[in-house]
């Protein structure tokens, strides 16, 4: 993760389980960084991870925003084993 | 109505008038959805929805999405087409989809502590990954 700090990205993972679920998930996994509490799925839907309003789950799917703001990459085949290493990869092929 | 029931909008009509003259309107057209009383036309105001003299509200419709933005906003409304052109800017809002090369939408969103994030913060500091999963507890 040092790594992804040093390419300066900042990583969020989003579903849609509240802060509590989110809560164990971070201390289970050690994970180190941020996940966002999408019960509404607000966020899910504004990015096309959920396909219509009534749908209550996100689908796997990343979305690489640049330092601009703009949409580099939307990544639905998204691989949970290497998408660490992927993203990493990703933004340093686009310097 | 049901059309735009069925995209999990609610309708409300607001204008200055009392409660009682609100009724009748409701008896007389039967309009589906509930009509509110902006008596002291505060939210008229805070919408900057007044009519000239400033005495009355003035015809205005406001779409505001899930997490509270507005989206639409139309002081143009044909009356008898009203029903139809909210739903095409509700479905329009809805079938939005992001493309490479877009602007990301902003959003405020918070993590699991509580902290609250704004897309728009990072804007010339970092690239941001948004990786959306089904469910905790899995790997991803």
């Amino acid at each position: 993760m040092s790594q992804i700090n040093g390419l300066d990205i900042q990583v969020f993972g989003v579903s849609v389980q509240d802060a509590e679920s989110h809560r164990r998930f971070v201390n289970r996994d050690g994970l180190n960084f941020p996940l966002l509490v999408d019960v509404d799925t607000n966020l899910s839907l504004l990015f096309g991870a959920v396909d219509k309003v009534s749908s209550r789950t996100s689908k796997r799917m990343a979305v690489y925003i640049d330092v601009q703001g703009r949409i580099l990459k939307i990544e639905k085949q998204l691989n949970p084993k290497t998408h660490g290493t992927d993203l990493v990869d990703f933004f340093s092929s686009q310097r | 109505m049901t059309k735009i029931d069925a995209t999990e909008t609610v309708v409300y009509g607001i204008s200055g008038d009392s409660q009682e003259s609100h009724y009748k309107f409701q008896e007389q057209y039967q309009f589906g959805f509930p009509l509110l009383s902006d008596n002291a036309l505060a939210v008229s105001r805070l919408y900057s929805s007044l009519s000239d003299d400033k005495q009355k509200s003035s015809r205005t419709t406001f779409v505001i999405d899930r997490a509270g933005y507005v989206r639409s906003i139309n002081n143009n409304v044909n009356i008898p087409q009203h029903g139809t052109e909210v739903l095409k800017t509700i479905q329009s809002m809805t079938s939005y989809e992001i493309k490479v090369g877009d602007l990301a939408p902003d959003f405020v969103a918070y993590d699991e502590n509580g902290k609250g994030y704004r897309l728009r913060d990072f804007r010339n500091k970092r690239n941001v990954v948004l990786s959306f999963y089904p469910m905790d507890m899995t790997p991803g």
